[in-house]
């Protein structure tokens, strides 16, 4: 106990545990109306086409935000984006205690897609900003945490309050609350940047920059693609054109893994629990306890990928992503051959694995550190959206191509093809990992290894600041 | 869609058993389902909102320089 009050002595760690309960708040905000649906539709008499356009219309607005948010969170920085996002959750959420039908809940879940689209870019930067590289992979494994444990925690909140107060709209009006000590830890605990933060060490800064780094830069300019000379910038930033942002080839490459790989992992949650009840003739609760399995598995991964990363791979990140692409669709791959009769025990294994492996992807772990490595911390929002915008895609797609995926046998549904399918996508995610250039050995990670160890001749078009 | 299904919070509702999943559902006109709750719920939500347009004014006047000319004067 007295190690973690120390450990929360240091600003960045207040900083890092704010981010976390507003990126909580922000997949509360997610998971609570998918936890409330069957009681929001059989009170508004919803059909299942209309189910689909309110959940549809989330994705829309969180992945039609992307390409702006990264821009505006540069623009207006990290502490400002993230009150925006968490002050939207407070009010959007009352909002919708009081709708009466599926267009208003559609409605609003539009605008809670977009208001909530904004806050990956806010903590991604902040986490990138305020650590060091050499423990930057940990501390963004423990903020990604929060969005495997809040799935878990959620629906033992929300649906009990309906049922005690007997109308689902109280869980609504009670969680609207959850935003506010966040936005007071928000405007007690978060500065954009360290060196502009009154209240941080001497000690702290060296620790986060290193002594020459804070020695040779006092700039004023936080947006690296409009400094002209180093000396402009902050400490931990080198100039970055936004044409080394947005013609990069890893950018690209992230955009393309994200779109596969979270077409792959929503796909399969999301309908982990009907292939469960239709193809292995399992009840509907151990059915739905794949679910949750695989999401244990999420927090599992995200954790020891951090560790794995900082400590055993010497801050190197793209091993990692190479590594979850191929668990994933090899687990897949053999959950497909699965039929009714197989043995509990193994499903449960395999899916924790699968989502393990989900979680070690460019969407799911790592990514702030990586792009403020391979670009600099200060253009993490803007890359980040361009990368989470193809996740959304790819998010958006699964659920119309996994039923499409599915055939209809005389024994019932068969889901064979649809788990080939998420396969499939996890062996293109790894390609597209592939390709990445890991910033450590200047060179991609498979290349590094082919070539027995040798690092490679990649640079940035600027100098990188020194660790 | 299978969203909602795949959702922890509908094992609950199985848990809970038919009865107990028509609790909590509430009639569709949000007035009925507040019943006599309803000024309570809109004194809560005036509340709530009054309180997050406090803290966005005051976060959004706040300025942020470099400490005395970069980091000269932390301690």
């Amino acid at each position: 106990m007295e190690a973690v009050l120390h450990l929360f002595s240091h600003r960045r760690y207040q900083v890092l545990g704010t981010a976390w309960l507003a990126w909580f708040v922000n997949y509360i905000d997610r998971t609570k109306t998918a936890a409330l649906l069957p009681l929001i539709i059989a009170s508004l008499g919803m059909t299942t086409r209309e189910t689909g356009q309110v959940l549809f219309w989330f994705f829309l607005g969180y992945a039609c935000v992307q390409p702006f948010a990264g821009f505006f969170t540069d623009l207006i920085g990290p502490k400002k984006m993230l009150a925006v996002t968490i002050g939207a959750f407070s009010v959007f959420t009352w909002t919708m205690a009081f709708v009466s039908n599926w267009h208003e809940l559609a409605l609003r879940n539009l605008l809670f897609g977009i208001a909530q689209g904004f806050e990956v870019t806010a903590g991604s930067r902040l986490t990138a900003t305020w650590f060091p590289p050499a423990t930057r992979g940990r501390a963004f494994a423990f903020h990604q945490t929060a969005y495997t444990i809040a799935p878990i925690l959620v629906p033992f909140i929300v649906v009990p309050i309906a049922q005690i107060t007997g109308s689902w709209r109280w869980s609504f009006l009670v969680v609207a609350f959850f935003g506010l000590p966040i936005l007071a830890a928000i405007n007690r605990f978060i500065v954009d940047r360290p060196e502009r933060d009154p209240k941080i060490t001497r000690a702290e800064l060296d620790v986060i920059f290193g002594e020459a780094e804070l020695r040779r830069k006092h700039g004023e300019v936080t947006d690296p693609a409009r400094a002209h000379r180093l000396e402009e910038l902050p400490p931990g930033e080198r100039i970055t054109p936004y044409s080394e942002i947005f013609a990069n080839r890893n950018v690209a490459l992230m955009f393309g893994a994200g779109f596969f790989f979270l077409l792959a992992s929503w796909g399969l949650t999301t309908w982990l629990p009907t292939y469960g009840v239709q193809q292995l003739k399992l009840p509907l609760l151990v059915a739905g306890s794949l679910s949750s399995i695989s999401y244990l598995g999420a927090l599992c991964g995200v954790l020891l990928s951090g560790v794995l990363s900082d400590l055993v791979l010497k801050t190197k990140r793209t091993p990692i992503w190479l590594l979850g692409g191929l668990l994933m669709a090899a687990t897949i791959g053999w959950a497909s051959t699965f039929r009714q009769g197989v043995p509990i025990g193994l499903a449960y294994l395999a899916f924790f694995i699968a989502g393990f492996g989900a979680s070690w992807t460019p969407t799911g772990t790592l990514f702030a550190p990586y792009l403020a490595e391979i670009l600099t911390p200060g253009a993490v929002g803007r890359s980040l959206g361009v990368v989470v915008l193809g996740g959304m895609l790819g998010s958006t797609v699964a659920q119309p191509l996994t039923a499409a995926m599915v055939v209809q046998t005389p024994a019932g549904p068969d889901f064979h093809r649809a788990f080939l399918m998420f396969a499939t996508c996890g062996v293109l995610g790894f390609l597209c990992c592939a390709g990445l250039i890991e910033p450590r050995v200047r060179r991609t990670y498979l290349g590094y290894l082919v070539s027995g160890g040798r690092e490679g001749t990649w640079q940035p078009t600027s100098p990188i600041p020194a660790a | 869609m299978a969203a909602h299904i795949a959702h922890p919070g509908s094992l609950i509702l199985a848990l809970a058993g038919p009865a107990a999943k028509m609790r909590g559902v509430g009639p569709a006109n949000p007035t009925q389902d507040f019943g006599p709750l309803w000024i309570l719920a809109i004194a809560l939500n005036v509340i709530n909102t009054v309180i997050v347009l406090y803290y966005l004014v005051r976060i959004w006047r706040q300025q942020e320089h470099p400490v005395t000319g970069g980091t000269a004067g932390h301690p």
